[in-house]
């Protein structure tokens, strides 16, 4: 009777172990469940946070990196651009140069033509577009043989009255034109010379 | 009294003389004269030298100038007859009746030029010169000269 009562006792024992082993293990793994789910979350947050601040932090780099980039092109191009326009200028001013040179030297050529035909009045407002010529080009030297040469001109013209009056305006203009400090010396002589021209009295016959 | 040399003397009739005669009596009358070139000359540019006006009371009296103006004109058409086209007529008016002589050079190719030119150079002899009595500056010369390019009046002083 007794063997009986402790059997039934420990096979009740056993069961309320069991019940509480179940009980225990579903509380695990609900737990486990919870547990992953939270896990499960956290990675997905942490890779989203992750893949927005690595996605923006590229995105950001790379338009730093166009930015660079375009500043690079930009001062470049500038850089490039500035050398260009300025041998351009310098080539332009050099042609410039030698183009008024050239004028001069066909004004010159047409004012010794002048002076040979002895058609002084001509060859001096020749002389006066060749010195205006080269002081434009700032050939100094040719500049004063040329003022010098429209002095020697004027010189051997009889009186005022043989200059040509229609370019005499012309003459005005271009001579203003000319540095006065810088052919002081040549520009007085030449007014000096033209005052004599224009006081000689002339020959008029009834 | 004023003096007109031209080198188309030989050309003038006495009619043209006459006339010229006419158009001058408000300045006391003219003596005609030719001007013999010594330089270059082209035949179909007329030069005419007019001497010994007295450009002061000429520009400040209406009048006179009006005369002036028509004696240029009548010059122009004289040298236009007498080569029955348009020709260049260079004129050279020299005062000096001033201590400093007065030179207006410049040229006309169209009788029009004379009223289109004159009426710039009546206020810039007056206010250039003779409201600055720069006419009165002895020894020196001044030159008044029409620049074609600028198309504007241009004074130097010698």
């Amino acid at each position: 009777m007794e063997i009986t009562t402790s059997t039934i006792e420990l096979e009740k024992a056993i069961n309320n172990f069991q019940i509480a082993q179940n009980y225990f293990s579903d509380i695990l793994n609900s737990q486990l469940i919870i547990f992953s789910i939270i896990v499960g979350a956290l990675i997905a947050f942490y890779f989203l946070f992750n893949w927005k601040i690595s996605k923006d932090q590229i995105k950001r780099e790379v338009q730093e990196a166009i930015k660079e980039i375009k500043e690079k092109i930009r001062e470049e191009f500038e850089e490039k651009n500035k050398q260009i326009t300025e041998n351009l200028a310098r080539e332009l001013i050099q042609h410039k140069e030698e183009i008024t040179i050239l004028r001069g030297e066909i004004s010159r050529q047409m004012a010794q033509f002048w002076d040979s035909e002895k058609s002084f009045s001509v060859a001096f407002i020749w002389w006066i577009r060749a010195a205006h010529h080269f002081a434009r080009a700032n050939d100094e030297n040719m500049t004063r043989i040329s003022l010098s040469s429209a002095k020697e001109s004027v010189e051997k013209i009889i009186w005022g009255f043989e200059l040509n009056y229609d370019l005499i305006g012309e003459y005005q203009r271009l001579f203003s034109q000319i540095d006065d400090k810088l052919y002081k010396l040549e520009k007085d002589l030449l007014d000096n010379a033209i005052k004599d021209a224009l006081n000689r009295k002339p020959e008029l016959t009834k | 009294m004023p003096v007109i040399a031209t080198n188309i003397f030989k050309k003038l009739t006495d009619q043209d003389k006459k006339e010229l005669q006419e158009i001058s009596k408000g300045f006391g009358g003219v003596e005609i004269s030719e001007y013999i070139q010594k330089g270059l000359d082209v035949e179909e540019v007329v030069k005419y030298i007019l001497d010994g006006f007295a450009l002061k009371n000429i520009v400040r009296d209406a009048i006179l100038w009006d005369s002036f103006k028509a004696l240029l004109r009548f010059l122009f058409n004289i040298a236009v007859r007498k080569f029955n086209k348009i020709i260049e007529m260079q004129i050279w008016i020299r005062d000096i009746n001033n201590p400093a002589a007065i030179n207006i050079t410049f040229s006309i190719k169209e009788e029009k030029e004379v009223q289109d030119l004159f009426v710039v150079l009546r206020s810039q002899l007056e206010n250039e010169i003779f409201i600055k009595s720069k006419e009165s500056e002895k020894g020196k010369i001044i030159w008044v000269a029409f620049d074609r390019e600028t198309k504007s009046w241009l004074i130097k002083t010698l």
